[in-house]
C-alpha cells in the first residue's frame, strides 16, 4: 500500500510537472507576457530610446520613470530577461513556497482568487455527481431488472435524450421554467448559507448532473446485464434469493467498475468549473475565472487554475483506484 | 458584444467618466449658462435649478425625422410605466411617472442593481471606469461635478464652484467645506491634487488627461499641471482656452477617493478593492465577479441617504439580468444590449428608462496606409456599406440609425447631416478609377482590405457576415477577428484598415475631442483613423474656448459636417442603453445638487442612488 501511495504521488508530481510546464510554455509563447504587466508601452524599443532615435512611443511615465525604467523594472520582477526554462523554474520555487503569485488583471493574489471561486465550482460538482449518481443507480438497477420491456426501451431513449441535449441547451430551458416561469429558485448564486448556497446549487447541478446520470445510467445498465449472466447469479438464484438480494448484493458491486471510472473521470473534469453552466446561473465559480484569464492572457490565474486542476484529477483518480479495491477485493492496491 | 473596444481601453476615460447622454437636452439654454465661465460658479448654477426641464419632447416634435424616431422624455421619479410599443416611438424613449405621484421617502431597504460587468477594481486612479463601475463608483465616490437634468450642463457637486481666470486658461476648483471622508480624512485640496497626480501618471488614465495639461518640469519643485491655493481650492493650468471645466470632472477623472487610502493602495493594491470616498455609501464587501456591497452613510454632505445598502450583482448575460429583474431577484438593472430591452419590455411591472443619447456605433477606417489613404477607397466603402441590413438584423428594429454623433434633440444635431450607404452603383466608378491607377491596391478589380473585429461574438459575426457581403462586389475583404485586447492594440498602434467600434456619445462633445484631434495622432493613436486635419482641429479649439453656446452648435456643425466629408467613420446606430427598475423603486430621477439643481437621471446606462427609495 505504501508503495502504491508513493507512485501515486510521484506521478502527481510528474503530472503536474508535465502540465504546468506545457502551460507555462503556451501561456508565454502565444502571448506577450510583458504587454500584460506593463500594457501598451510594451512595445517600446528601448534600444532605440536609448540610442536617442525615437522618444517613449506614448510619451508616458509612470511615477516619474521613463517607459523603458518601467520595462526594465517589469522584466525584473517577473523574470521575463531570462530564458523560458528559468522563468518556469523561478515560478516552480514560488509554487513551492505557497506561492501562485498575483493577477495582471488586478493585482489580487492568486491564492485568494482561487480560493474564493473554488469552493463554488466544487459544491456545483458534488451537487451534479450527487444528483448523476442519485438518479443513475437506481434507474440502471431498474431498467436492468426490466431489460428489453417497455421501461427499459424508454429509459434508453430518455438517456440518448439527455446526453444529446448540450448543457446549454438543457441549461437554459431549466433557467427559464425553474426561474422565469414557475419562479421557484433565484436566478443567481446565494452565498448567504449552506442552504442558499446548496439551493444555488439546484438548477445548475441538475443541469450537469442529468446527462452524467444518462451516462452512468447507461453504462451500469450495461454492466448489470452482463453480470446478471455470470454462474454465480444463477447459483444465488438457484438458492431462492429474492431478486432484490440477488440485485443488490450480488450483482450491483462487481457491475461498479464503469461506473466509478467514468465518475472518477468527470469529477475530475468538474473540478475546473463549467463555463456555461456557470454563465446562465450567475455563479462566479473557477471556470469562468480561468476562461477570462485565458482571454486576457493572465498568466497566474490560468497556471494557478493548472495547478489546482490538475492536482486535483490527480487526486480523485487516486480514489477512484482505491475505490477499485473496495468494490473488488481482488483487485489489489499493489497489483 | 457588452465590453467593446471603448470600454476597455480606458482610454474612454473621458466618455465613460463624464458620461455619455444628453436626455431631454432638447433646449440648448442650459449648455449657454453653463458655458459662461462666470456663471459656472455654484452660486449662478444654483440660481438656475433646472426649471428648464427641456422634456426633449418639444425637441423631437420639432424635428420629426421618419429614420429617425421621436425622443420622449419625461425626466421625474420612477413609478411607472411602459414604453410605446410601437417601433418608431419607443426607439429613444424615457418614460417615467409624473413626480407629484411620488409619496414620501421610506428608510431602509437594499436595493439590488444588475451590472452588466466585472470591473477590475474601484480605484478611480489606477482603475478603467466603464459603465458598471461607473454605476458603483457613485455610490461610494462624489465627483467635483455632475450632469444636470439635460445631461448636458456639468454643475457643482463636490466641488462649491468653479472659477476661471479671464483667459480661460487656468481654473481654480473650490471644495464644500467641512466633508469628511468615510476613513474619517478631511476633504481638502491635497485629496483632489494627489488623486489627480495619480491620474496624470498611470499608463493608461494619463492618456486620457494629460493632453489638457502642461508638461510636469521635473526640473522645477512646482507641480505645473496644478497647484493647491488654500486648503479647500486646487488650481488647474490649462494650455489652452477652456470655457467650461467642470465638465471633465464630472466621473472617474473627478472622483475624489481618501488620500489616506490611495496611498494605502499604492503599497497593497488589493485595496483596490475596497474603495475610501465622500459618497452617499461606505464600501461593505465585495466578491469579485458576484457582488459588491455598499452600506448607508448616514454622515454624508449632501443630506438623507434612504436606501440601508446597495448591492451590484454581475450579470454579464444582461438578457438573464432582465430576467432576473421580472422575477424579482433584482430591483434594478442596466443594458444595451437588444435582446434584453425586449425582455424589460414584455413585463409591463418594469419601469425603463431608456435613451439612446449616449455613445454611437460605428465603423473606422484608417487612412495611414493603403488602401484607405486614398478617399475614393474610403467613398466607396461608405456607399457600398449596408447600413439597411445592419439596422434590420443587428437593431432589430429598436436601434436608431445613426447619421452623425448627434441624434435628433442634441443641439449639436444636424439634419441635413445623412450618413451614406446603401449605393453600391455609386462605388463601382470609385473603384474602377481606384484600381486602374493603384492597381496595388486591388486584385481582380477589387480593393482588397482587411476586417478587423473584437471577438469570439456572435453579435459581431453577424455584422461581419452583414456588411462583407454588401461590399463583397467592390472589395476583397480578409476577415481577421482578434481578442479583445490584441482588438485594442492593433486599432490604438494603426494596424488596421476597417474596425468595428462604439464610443462618442459624451454629454458634451467637448469630450470627444480627444478621439479627433491631429495631436492625438502617434505611434500610439488615440486619433483612431489616424487622420489629422488642422482646420477642424482649429474649430474643435474655437468651440472649446467660446463661451457663447450658440457658437458652439454652429462650430460643432461644421464639425460634424467636415467628419463626414473626411469619410474615415461609417455611422451605423445610436446605441440604446435602458435601465429597469421594479416598480417599488422610486425617485430614479429625483437626485438635487446641494444648490437645488435638478440632477440627471441616467447617462448611458448608469444613475445616482442615494435619492432612491424603495416602498415596502
Amino acid at each position: 500500500m505504501v508503495g502504491f501511495v508513493v507512485r501515486r504521488v510521484a506521478a502527481l508530481v510528474a503530472v503536474l510537472l508535465a502540465v504546468t510546464g506545457l502551460a507555462f510554455g503556451a501561456m508565454n509563447v502565444l502571448g506577450d507576457p510583458l504587454f500584460n504587466v506593463v500594457g501598451f508601452i510594451a512595445s517600446v524599443d528601448c534600444d532605440a530610446v536609448a540610442a536617442g532615435e525615437v522618444d517613449d512611443i506614448s510619451g508616458q511615465t509612470a511615477g516619474g520613470r521613463g517607459d523603458c525604467e518601467v520595462i526594465a523594472e517589469a522584466r525584473r520582477e517577473h523574470h521575463l530577461d531570462r530564458a523560458l526554462p528559468i522563468r518556469y523554474g523561478y515560478w516552480l520555487g514560488d509554487i513551492v513556497r505557497g506561492d501562485l503569485g498575483t493577477s495582471f488583471k488586478n493585482e489580487m493574489p492568486v491564492r485568494e482568487v482561487i480560493g474564493e471561486k473554488l469552493p463554488k465550482s466544487v459544491l456545483l460538482m458534488v451537487v451534479a455527481q450527487v444528483i448523476a449518481v442519485g438518479l443513475a443507480v437506481p434507474w440502471a438497477v431498474a431498467a436492468a431488472y426490466r431489460a428489453h420491456r417497455p421501461f427499459d426501451r424508454a429509459s434508453t431513449v430518455g438517456t440518448f435524450g439527455l446526453v444529446a441535449i448540450p448543457s446549454f441547451a438543457l441549461g437554459v430551458i431549466l433557467f427559464y421554467l425553474f426561474v422565469v416561469r414557475w419562479q421557484i429558485f433565484s436566478s443567481r448564486y446565494d452565498d448567504t448559507d449552506l442552504w442558499s448556497r446548496l439551493r444555488s446549487m439546484v438548477l445548475p447541478g441538475l443541469t450537469l448532473g442529468l446527462p452524467a446520470a444518462a451516462v452512468y445510467m447507461r453504462l451500469l445498465r450495461t454492466d448489470l446485464l452482463t453480470t446478471l449472466q455470470e454462474d454465480f447469479v444463477l447459483m444465488a438464484r438457484a438458492k431462492g434469493m429474492s431478486d432484490q438480494w440477488v440485485m443488490f448484493r450480488h450483482v450491483l458491486r462487481p457491475s461498479l467498475f464503469s461506473l466509478v471510472t467514468v465518475f472518477g473521470l468527470s469529477t475530475a473534469g468538474m473540478i475546473g468549473g463549467s463555463l456555461v453552466v456557470e454563465q446562465i446561473f450567475s455563479i462566479p465559480g473557477l471556470g469562468r475565472a480561468l476562461v477570462e484569464a485565458v482571454i486576457r492572457d493572465d498568466f497566474p490565474i490560468v497556471l494557478g487554475g493548472v495547478v489546482v486542476v490538475a492536482t486535483g484529477f490527480v487526486v480523485v483518480n487516486f480514489a477512484v483506484d482505491l475505490l477499485y479495491t473496495l468494490i473488488d477485493p481482488r483487485v489489489r492496491a499493489d497489483g | 458584444m457588452s465590453g467593446w473596444v471603448s470600454i476597455l481601453l480606458g482610454l474612454a476615460l473621458v466618455a465613460s467618466a463624464c458620461g455619455g447622454s444628453s436626455d431631454g437636452d432638447g433646449d440648448g439654454a442650459a449648455p449657454a449658462t453653463t458655458a459662461a465661465p462666470a456663471t459656472t460658479a455654484a452660486p449662478a448654477t444654483t440660481a438656475a435649478p433646472a426649471t428648464t426641464a427641456a422634456p426633449a419632447t418639444t425637441a423631437a416634435a420639432e424635428e420629426p425625422a421618419a429614420d429617425e424616431p421621436a425622443t420622449t422624455t419625461t425626466n421625474a421619479p420612477a413609478t411607472t410605466t411602459q414604453a410605446p410599443d410601437s417601433q418608431a416611438e419607443s426607439t429613444a424613449t424615457t418614460t417615467l411617472a409624473p413626480e407629484e405621484a411620488a409619496p414620501e421617502p421610506v428608510f431602509g431597504g437594499t436595493l439590488r442593481l444588475g451590472v452588466e460587468a466585472e470591473t477590475d477594481g474601484l480605484n478611480p486612479t489606477v482603475n478603467r471606469f466603464a459603465v458598471s463601475a461607473t454605476q458603483m463608483a457613485h455610490a461610494v465616490f462624489d465627483s467635483l461635478a455632475i450632469w444636470d437634468e439635460t445631461n448636458s450642463r456639468a454643475v457643482p457637486w463636490l466641488a462649491e464652484s468653479f472659477t476661471p481666470s479671464d483667459d480661460l486658461m487656468t481654473w481654480d476648483v473650490k471644495l464644500r467645506p467641512g466633508i469628511t471622508f468615510h476613513d474619517g480624512t478631511p476633504l481638502t485640496s491635497e485629496a483632489v491634487l494627489l488623486g489627480f497626480q495619480r491620474q496624470m501618471v498611470d499608463p493608461l488614465i494619463s492618456l486620457a488627461v494629460k493632453p489638457m495639461y502642461p508638461a510636469d518640469d521635473p526640473d522645477t519643485e512646482a507641480y505645473e499641471p496644478a497647484e493647491i491655493i488654500d486648503e479647500l481650492t486646487t488650481r488647474f493650468n490649462l494650455i489652452r482656452p477652456t470655457s467650461d471645466f467642470a465638465r471633465y470632472v464630472t466621473g472617474q477623472l473627478g472622483y475624489i477617493p481618501s488620500p489616506t487610502w490611495i496611498r494605502a493602495a499604492m503599497e497593497d493594491p488589493t485595496l483596490n478593492q475596497a474603495p475610501v470616498g465622500t459618497g452617499p455609501f461606505r464600501f461593505d464587501s465585495r466578491t469579485q465577479d458576484q457582488m459588491t456591497r455598499f452600506v448607508r452613510n448616514d454622515d454624508w454632505w449632501n443630506g438623507d441617504v434612504y436606501l440601508d445598502a446597495v448591492e451590484y450583482y454581475v450579470y454579464t448575460d444582461t438578457v438573464i439580468a432582465a430576467d432576473a429583474l421580472t422575477v424579482g431577484d433584482l430591483d434594478g438593472m442596466h443594458t444595451s444590449n437588444v435582446d434584453a430591452v425586449l425582455v424589460l419590455r414584455d413585463d409591463e411591472d418594469v419601469v425603463r428608462i431608456e435613451s439612446d443619447h449616449g455613445s454611437e456605433t460605428f465603423g473606422m477606417l484608417n487612412t495611414a496606409g493603403a488602401p484607405f489613404d486614398d478617399i475614393r477607397a474610403r467613398k466607396a466603402l461608405t456607399f457600398a456599406a449596408a447600413r439597411a441590413d445592419y439596422l434590420e438584423f443587428i437593431g432589430q428594429g429598436l436601434l436608431r440609425p445613426a447619421n452623425s454623433w448627434f441624434p435628433p434633440g442634441s443641439p449639436y444635431h444636424d439634419p441635413d447631416l445623412v450618413q451614406e450607404g446603401d449605393s453600391p452603383d455609386l462605388a463601382t466608378p470609385l473603384v474602377a478609377e481606384l484600381c486602374a491607377e493603384k492597381p496595388d491596391y486591388c486584385t481582380d478589380g477589387k480593393i482588397d482590405m482587411e476586417f478587423q473585429y473584437s471577438g469570439p461574438s456572435v453579435v459581431q459575426d453577424r455584422i461581419y457576415d452583414i456588411l462583407a457581403d454588401g461590399w463583397s462586389d467592390h472589395f476583397n475583404i480578409t476577415k481577421e477577428m482578434l481578442l479583445q485586447d490584441d482588438h485594442i492594440t492593433h486599432v490604438a498602434f494603426g494596424l488596421y484598415d476597417w474596425v468595428t467600434w462604439r464610443q462618442m456619445g459624451s454629454p458634451d462633445p467637448d469630450n470627444d475631442v480627444t478621439w479627433l484631434n491631429c495631436g492625438a495622432i502617434g505611434a500610439l493613436s488615440l486619433n483612431w483613423p489616424r487622420y489629422c486635419d488642422p482646420a477642424r482641429d482649429e474649430l474643435m479649439y474655437a468651440q472649446r474656448g467660446t463661451v457663447d453656446q450658440a457658437e458652439r452648435v454652429e462650430l460643432w456643425k461644421q464639425i460634424s459636417r467636415k467628419v463626414h466629408d473626411d469619410y474615415t467613420y461609417i455611422l451605423f446606430t445610436h446605441t440604446l442603453w435602458a435601465n429597469g427598475f421594479a416598480s417599488n423603486v422610486k425617485n430614479v430621477c429625483g437626485a438635487l445638487s446641494p444648490d437645488g439643481v435638478r440632477l440627471m437621471c441616467t447617462v448611458n446606462g448608469w444613475h445616482l442612488t442615494h435619492q432612491i427609495w424603495m416602498e415596502d
